[in-house]
């Protein structure tokens, strides 16, 4: 069995990469560090409407001023990696394509949404 | 037999000799003939008169004598290795001056003739560095955006000189390791001359597969920017030429006409920012495609409430993490349907399959916004 915080530290060993968050499909967290990002602090409800947009989703690429989000959905629900704008997104999606099949074999952390919040 | 009417056109490559001495020219311009079918020749007798040649023609070797009233070759030779490091400079030296020779390879001239030389001698110099020039190949009906967009992504160091037949001109573009470093259109450099370059049609390429060292970086933006930019200012004066058939410039009193249009009607200025505003999303799709070319299923959808509502449910995704403002986004659903779109009123989406190259698009999405 893989070890999640393994399989993390290759998504984290690009360059540019600043968050890494896994979100069950029952919005629960399964994994995060996003301690490289400078937040205040998540809102519950606008993480449950984002929730909402990607459940048909497979994967979603978004660029915004500041950072760079890549969703990929994965089999412990949506994988989330937050970048530079600038990071090599090519590479993300190559490490994910390599990471989301083993996370097959990864048993879900504490459930909660309370363990996103800082 | 050797054709008469050979041009530059026809991708003669031009040689200027500089030398004050009238009898050597001459005799350079007799001998150096039979070579016509390889290269022509232009003539200047200072370093001061050179440089006024080689602003408006496309120059590929200079041959100059050292001692010249004016400019001489030292000082021209400075002038060319700042100006036009890609261009080889032959020194004309006379017989013994090893200490002259040793300043001028040192000032950047990559080869000598000593006097007396024979044609031969220089004609075969000459020859030897127009192979150079186009070391990597030359290349004709493909635009020069595209292969500038494929020189980065091969992160090749070359230099093109790019020739347009419609405008008789050449510009210079310089590659090191797939940055965009500089470029030379006639007065211009940096990212002006870029621009221009870009906007050069009926364009062929010679490449050469070296970057000269003294060439700096002066270009601060990326290369999608500069393309943009140089499109936006083609459909400008598309747009102008279409307005105003005869005269590209809006008269004065034209202008007047729109700022005193009654208030109830939209003025001219209204309507066409509502035009353009409808327009939006063809025109991001138009310029989308015409980055990246018509494969990769691109096709533009309109964008409908779904979508209006997709952009805000991602606003809020950046406002989660602070990311500021939503440039572009992709979105592949589990229908395997996938989709660009920009934000905007109305946003923009466009369908793509999902090999697409997702992160030019992104950049070319990203100067749009």
């Amino acid at each position: 069995m893989y070890n999640m915080e393994t399989l993390i530290d290759d998504l984290f060993s690009v360059k540019g990469v600043l968050g890494v968050l896994v979100v069950s499909s029952d919005r629960s967290v399964v994994f995060q560090d996003l301690a490289r990002l400078k937040l205040d602090g998540l809102k519950e409800t606008d993480l449950e409407m984002s929730l909402l947009l990607f459940d048909q989703v497979e994967e979603a690429d978004l660029l915004f001023e500041y950072y760079r989000i890549y969703i990929r959905k994965c089999p412990l629900g949506l994988l989330w990696v937050i970048m530079q704008p600038d990071a090599s997104a090519a590479m993300i999606r190559l490490q994910c394509d390599i990471i989301v099949p083993k996370m097959k074999q990864q048993k879900p952390m504490k459930r909660g949404i309370g363990r996103l919040f800082m | 037999m050797v054709p008469e009417m050979l041009s530059v056109q026809d991708g003669i490559k031009q040689v200027l000799i500089v030398d004050n001495n009238q009898e050597l020219l001459e005799s350079l311009k007799v001998g150096l003939d039979k070579y016509r079918t390889q290269f022509f020749t232009l003539y200047a007798n200072d370093g001061k008169k050179a440089l006024e040649i080689l602003k408006r023609e496309p120059v590929s070797v200079v041959v100059s004598d050292v001692r010249m009233p004016k400019m001489n070759g030292l000082a021209l030779l400075s002038s060319m290795t700042s100006q036009y490091p890609d261009i080889p400079v032959i020194i004309i030296t006379a017989y013994g001056q090893d200490e002259l020779e040793w300043l001028a390879r040192k000032s950047g001239a990559v080869a000598f003739v000593s006097k007396p030389f024979s044609v031969d001698e220089i004609g075969n110099k000459i020859l030897s560095l127009l192979q150079k020039e186009s070391d990597g190949g030359v290349i004709k009906g493909i635009s020069i955006g595209v292969f500038m967009q494929l020189a980065e992504m091969e992160e090749m160091t070359c230099t093109m000189r790019v020739y347009s037949e419609a405008a008789a001109r050449q510009g210079v573009v310089f590659f090191m390791q797939g940055k965009l470093f500089d470029a030379r259109y006639g007065t211009y450099s940096g990212e002006k001359a870029v621009v221009k370059i870009l906007s050069l049609e009926q364009t062929h390429i010679r490449i050469q597969n070296s970057c000269p060292d003294l060439v700096e970086s002066k270009i601060g933006v990326g290369l999608q920017a500069l393309l943009l930019e140089a499109m936006r200012l083609k459909d400008e004066a598309i747009s102008d030429k279409a307005e105003n058939p005869e005269n590209t410039l809006v008269e004065l009193s034209k202008q007047n006409e729109i700022t005193t249009a009654s208030p109830e009607q939209p003025s001219a200025s209204e309507e066409k920012a509502a035009n353009q505003k409808k327009q939006r999303p063809a025109k991001v799709f138009h310029d989308i495609q015409k980055e990246i070319g018509k494969d990769f299923g691109l096709s533009q959808v309109g964008s409908d409430h779904g979508w209006e509502h997709t952009v805000t449910l991602t606003l809020k995704i950046g406002d989660l993490f602070n990311a500021g403002r939503l440039k572009c986004g992709y979105i592949q659903k589990s229908d395997n349907n996938s989709n660009l779109f920009i934000p905007g009123s109305p946003s923009a989406v466009v369908r793509v399959d999902q090999t697409c190259p997702r992160d030019r698009i992104f950049r070319i999405a990203g100067r749009i916004v």
